[in-house]
């Protein structure tokens, strides 16, 4: 049932070793970064970043292949992703009880100071400029608040993965991208009601978002008496950090940091300081609620439209089908990629599906590696391969190596047959059937030819 | 309705800050006491401008709905 969707999300313009062996460094990558000890972000880091590139070239090869089908796969990715962070933030905050200080604090020489002023941190472990990892809890005065035992109290940045990049302007243009993303989209797609609701959610979330980056960049007149945390830095393990509260110092607030950057409807926000109010969500987990409100009729929308997906290149190639069948027929067929000297199939090969050359060329060999070794064609993009096997319902007569690197779509025993029988049901274009018919009858004439001489 | 939507963005500010006075509410009290109220022609510009397009894509989409 989910098929289009598997159909989809696998890398179809990527060579399948390219993919296994980026699989490989990723893993590597990984497991060397989690034994230094790093924090979890350059984790995640080492890990994503093998797979940057291919999912970049399989970006534009899905677009060109299915269209703007595709560029709302990439929105909902990214909106899901989005919302990911915004789920592991919560996380960390209400059950990792985590402390809300985004971007986390820095081992930089101001934290390194003032952990050496507080005789916690050995002088000579200079500072990292790395992000710290853990937390621990803050009294009203500013300093840590100890347990029984006297340790100190604990807990992640609640920051998500990617703490680093908490900043308003990035918070902005990930809504930005999801807003515009989605009206773009939405030009294409006008019937589909899912994406109309997310546009709706995105502009109200729009409003929160541009109102707090307006404070932000406009809003930096000190005004108001208030107070700033300081923190002291020191090491736990490898490359972690933890942010040990080293008081409070005197400061002068700005609109956005009093209050201006809870947005409108957050706690402590516009709503909850103009009436008094005091029972709205917190802005971390207001702004998941927002994302999940985005990101439930995006993926729906989406996958409305992954159903109806076509392959752009099956329109041009069988043009007499109706837009249903094309997009049954993308489904069944998936796309492999080919390079110079790779094998197609062998001859005496059972024959399982039916070939439609899409880029590059092939040659057709027989008695590949004898003595007797013969090229009796060579077929180009757009050239089917392979039916004649499927026609007569014998082995492979014959080997096909690829001559030029390119790609090519599998089309399934059953499918060709379907496609060949408009009676049947599955397709029912007559002139589809007899286009392939033509096609196998010259094959058949040349083959024919070519065993009297 | 061209006129009402004008009528609304001219004088939607200056009414919610009479509203808003008469209560009270302008300046938040305690903590912060941030004057909400001279930012609020800002935040109903932003509004407008997010929801602008929205109006484009719903009339399009009822447009679309009655044709089908």
């Amino acid at each position: 049932m989910l098929n289009f969707i598997t159909n989809f999300l696998r890398f179809e313009g990527i060579p399948t070793k390219v993919v296994i062996i980026t699989a490989v460094m990723s893993y590597l990558l990984q497991i060397n970064a989690i034994v230094a000890g790093n924090p979890l972000y350059i984790i995640a880091l080492y890990t994503l970043a093998p797979w940057i590139p291919l999912v970049l070239f399989e970006g534009v090869w899905k677009v060109k292949n299915y269209s703007i089908v595709a560029v709302l796969a990439l929105f909902t990715i990214l909106q899901i992703g989005h919302f990911a962070e915004h789920l592991i933030q919560v996380v960390q905050l209400n059950y990792l009880d985590g402390t809300v200080a985004c971007p986390p604090p820095i081992d930089s020489i101001a934290n390194y100071n003032n952990a050496l002023s507080l005789g916690i941190r050995d002088e000579n472990l200079l500072p990292t400029y790395l992000s710290v990892d853990v937390i621990a809890k803050a009294g009203v005065d500013g300093f840590p608040i100890l347990d029984a035992a006297g340790n100190y109290i604990t807990g992640p940045a609640a920051c998500a993965i990617f703490g680093q990049l908490d900043l308003e302007i990035v918070h902005l243009v990930w809504e930005l991208i999801g807003y515009f993303g989605t009206a773009l989209v939405l030009f294409y797609f006008v019937h589909n009601v899912w994406l109309l609701i997310a546009l709706i959610c995105l502009s109200w979330h729009g409003v929160e978002h541009l109102t707090i980056t307006y404070f932000y960049y406009f809003d930096q007149t000190p005004i108001l008496p208030g107070f700033k945390q300081l923190w002291a830095t020191v090491q736990l393990d490898g490359n972690k950090f933890m942010a040990v509260p080293a008081g409070i110092q005197e400061d002068m607030l700005n609109f956005y940091q009093a209050g201006g950057k809870f947005g409108i409807l957050a706690n402590d926000g516009m709503l909850e300081q103009l009436t008094g109010f005091n029972g709205m969500p917190g802005r971390p987990v207001l702004h998941m609620g927002y994302n999940l409100a985005i990101t439930i009729p995006t993926v729906i929308g989406c996958l409305v439209e992954l159903r109806k997906i076509r392959s752009s290149y099956l329109e041009e190639s069988f043009s007499a089908l109706s837009e249903e069948e094309l997009t049954k027929l993308t489904t069944a067929c998936t796309t492999k990629t080919m390079r110079k000297g790779d094998m197609i199939f062998e001859e005496g090969d059972p024959s399982i599906s039916a070939y439609l050359i899409k880029s590059g060329a092939v040659k057709v060999v027989k008695n590949y590696g004898s003595s007797e070794e013969q090229t009796v064609g060579h077929l180009l993009a757009g050239e089917l391969l392979g039916e004649m096997a499927l026609l007569d319902g014998k082995d492979r007569s014959a080997t096909v190596i690829c001559e030029k690197a390119g790609s090519y779509l599998v089309i399934p025993a059953k499918t060709f047959r379907d496609l060949l029988n408009p009676q049947s049901g599955d397709y029912q274009s007559e002139a589809t059937a007899l286009f392939i018919k033509r096609l196998a009858d010259v094959r058949f004439a040349i083959n024919r030819e070519l065993s009297d001489k | 309705m061209r006129r009402l939507v004008g009528f609304i963005v001219i004088f939607f500010p200056s009414s919610l800050n009479a509203f808003c006075g008469d209560f009270g509410l302008g300046v938040a009290p305690g903590f912060g006491a941030i004057d909400w109220m001279s930012k609020s022609p800002y935040i109903f510009a932003i509004t407008l401008l997010s929801f602008a397009p929205l109006i484009f894509f719903v009339t399009r989409f009822v447009r679309k709905l009655g044709d089908a």
